[in-house]
């Protein structure tokens, strides 16, 4: 099975499926924030310099903000996510699954500088590739995840055929990949369609469309559509 | 299988659409309605899953159960409770990590006056901290003869002054707390340098004889800056303690107590050293007003200081 899978069991007993977030994302995510950050940072310089010293004195301020609070604020007040993660569709949790909280998102964040020890994130990417569900010091300490926000689920149709009752009883696991097919069909083309068919030659007895059209049509009868 | 998947969505795909919108933001469903709406609904992802209907509806059903998972069990809108944090749990936690905090403070304070008694009573021991290009820029600093330059910051000054202080100094508490992870030695180090080269500065200007100047400057925003440095050393020393001394715990599981701790200690030391950097910035370099004045009130701020972390937070809340 997927080993980047966590599951979390709620109090009403259901299982709640995270996906934890690999290396790559996150340092994209990281390197996107810092980006936005001191070009931020760098345009202010321009009317903040103008107003001499005061300026100066709020640039060091919006520094101090920019290297330890931004992360916290926007990962409390913006759904887990900072600028950079909300662009690559990350997002902090706790590690039941729940919304960030200010303690442990200024925990997670202040022991950056574990993680970036002796520099480059060295411990942390070690850190995230040891560790079971991607995370790095920070987040084991303060038990946090970075997952990756569930795509929106389009609903896919199986073509329309006529339903054909199964010829012999299958098991739930040979009905559910029945039922894969059907839904998948529809993206992939013709002639794939048709070779993933003909492995079920027994099944149907037909080859060509018409295998394809009579799985298409087991399929929907498995869902119970007419 | 029991029941078809077509017929299942039809039966329950209002209750889930209701939901969907509910977490988007419309009143679809009454507020008191919505645990027992989420109840069915994880009825009806174990369901899904026990009859292997199709991914599709499976994510969505998981999506949703997520969703409401997270706004049921989330804590409370409160947030941060600030004023809560500074009139009872700030307070109460420095007294419950007494020891953790006297600790900090042997290593913080019993090194600066270790240091500043030695340059005190062998003057030329300060050359052991400081070089003498060091030693010379601070007895420039506050020599009371280039007082008018140093004193006549000027307000401008002032801004710039706090917001480098601020920067850099609740910068070094979060450094100090959080290197402390590794075995504590980040946090013990950054404490004795912090006493020693104070104390010896301070031995360096009190035997130069630049006591209204130096005392003036320090004594206004002394007991935020130090006792905010000893509490993010006593957080920082949390976290390595829990690597050597975990008790009873996985050291994982002292780790994530420490860090807790840790983070409240030093959320804590950090707007303490956010208030000394305003009295750095805007007080302690006025020299308008006379240094004893200046030395009177940076006392009050002590003993106002060690009573609320004595005092404040013990009284029961009635029930």
């Amino acid at each position: 099975m997927l080993d980047t899978v966590r599951k979390v069991e709620t109090p009403e007993g259901v299982e709640l499926e995270l996906r934890p977030a690999g290396p790559v994302a996150r340092a994209l995510a990281l390197a996107l924030d810092q980006v936005v950050l001191w070009t931020g940072l760098f345009v202010a310089v321009i009317p903040l310099a103008m107003l001499g010293p005061v300026g100066m004195g709020i640039w060091m301020i919006l520094l101090f903000l920019a290297q330890w609070l931004y992360p916290v604020l926007f990962e409390v007040l913006g759904s887990g996510q900072t600028l950079g993660k909300r662009a690559l569709r990350l997002r902090v949790l706790m590690a039941d699954g729940l919304p960030v909280s200010w303690e442990a998102s200024l925990l997670r964040n202040l022991l950056r500088v574990v993680d970036g020890l002796p520099g480059a994130y060295t411990v942390g990417l070690a850190s995230t590739l040891l560790s079971r569900n991607f995370q790095r010091v920070g987040d084991l300490v303060a038990g946090t995840l970075v997952v990756h926000v569930p795509e929106p689920q389009r609903p896919r149709p199986i073509p329309v055929t006529p339903p054909l009752a199964l010829p012999l009883s299958l098991s739930l696991e040979e009905q559910s990949a029945l039922l894969a097919f059907g839904e998948r069909s529809s993206q992939l083309n013709p002639a794939r369609c048709e070779e993933l068919a003909e492995v079920l030659e027994d099944l149907t007895g037909l080859r060509g469309e018409a295998g394809v059209t009579a799985l298409q049509g087991m399929a929907r009868h498995i869902r119970g559509l007419t | 299988m029991s029941i078809r998947q077509e017929r299942f969505e039809a039966d329950h795909g209002e209750l889930w659409e209701a939901l969907e919108r509910w977490l988007g933001g419309y009143p679809t469903l009454g507020d008191e309605d919505i645990p027992g709406a989420y109840r069915r609904l994880c009825h009806h992802v174990a369901l899904s899953r026990e009859r292997q209907y199709t991914p599709a509806l499976h994510d969505r059903l998981q999506a949703l159960a997520l969703g409401l998972h997270q706004r049921l069990y989330a804590e409370g809108e409160g947030g941060f409770g600030a004023w809560r944090y500074l009139a009872r749990d700030f307070p109460q936690l420095v007294r419950r990590e007494w020891r953790l905090v006297l600790m900090a403070s042997i290593l913080l304070f019993g090194s600066w006056i270790a240091a500043f008694l030695v340059v005190r009573r062998r003057p030329e021991l300060v050359h052991l901290v400081l070089s003498p290009a060091q030693a010379a820029k601070y007895a420039q600093m506050y020599d009371p003869a280039t007082q008018e330059t140093f004193g006549m910051r000027g307000p401008m000054q002032d801004v710039a002054m706090f917001g480098y202080y601020i920067w850099n100094n609740i910068g070094i508490d979060f450094q100090v707390f959080a290197s402390g992870l590794v075995l504590g030695i980040g946090s013990v180090f950054t404490l004795l340098y912090n006493g020693i080269q104070g104390g010896a500065v301070m031995g360096h200007l009190t035997n130069l004889g630049f006591v209204s100047t130096f005392y003036g400057f320090v004594s206004g925003h002394s007991s935020f800056e130090l006792l905010g440095a000893a509490l993010s050393g006593a957080a920082g020393l949390r976290l390595g303690l829990a690597w050597v001394h975990p008790g009873r715990h996985s050291r994982l599981e002292a780790l994530k107590d420490a860090g807790r701790v840790g983070a409240k200690l030093v959320m804590g030391a950090a707007l303490m050293t956010f208030v000394a950097a305003a009295i750095e910035g805007f007080w302690s370099a006025n020299t308008l007003v006379p240094w004893k004045v200046k030395l009177g009130v940076g006392l009050v701020l002590w003993a106002l200081l060690l009573a609320y972390f004595g005092l404040a937070g013990r009284r029961r809340t009635a029930p």
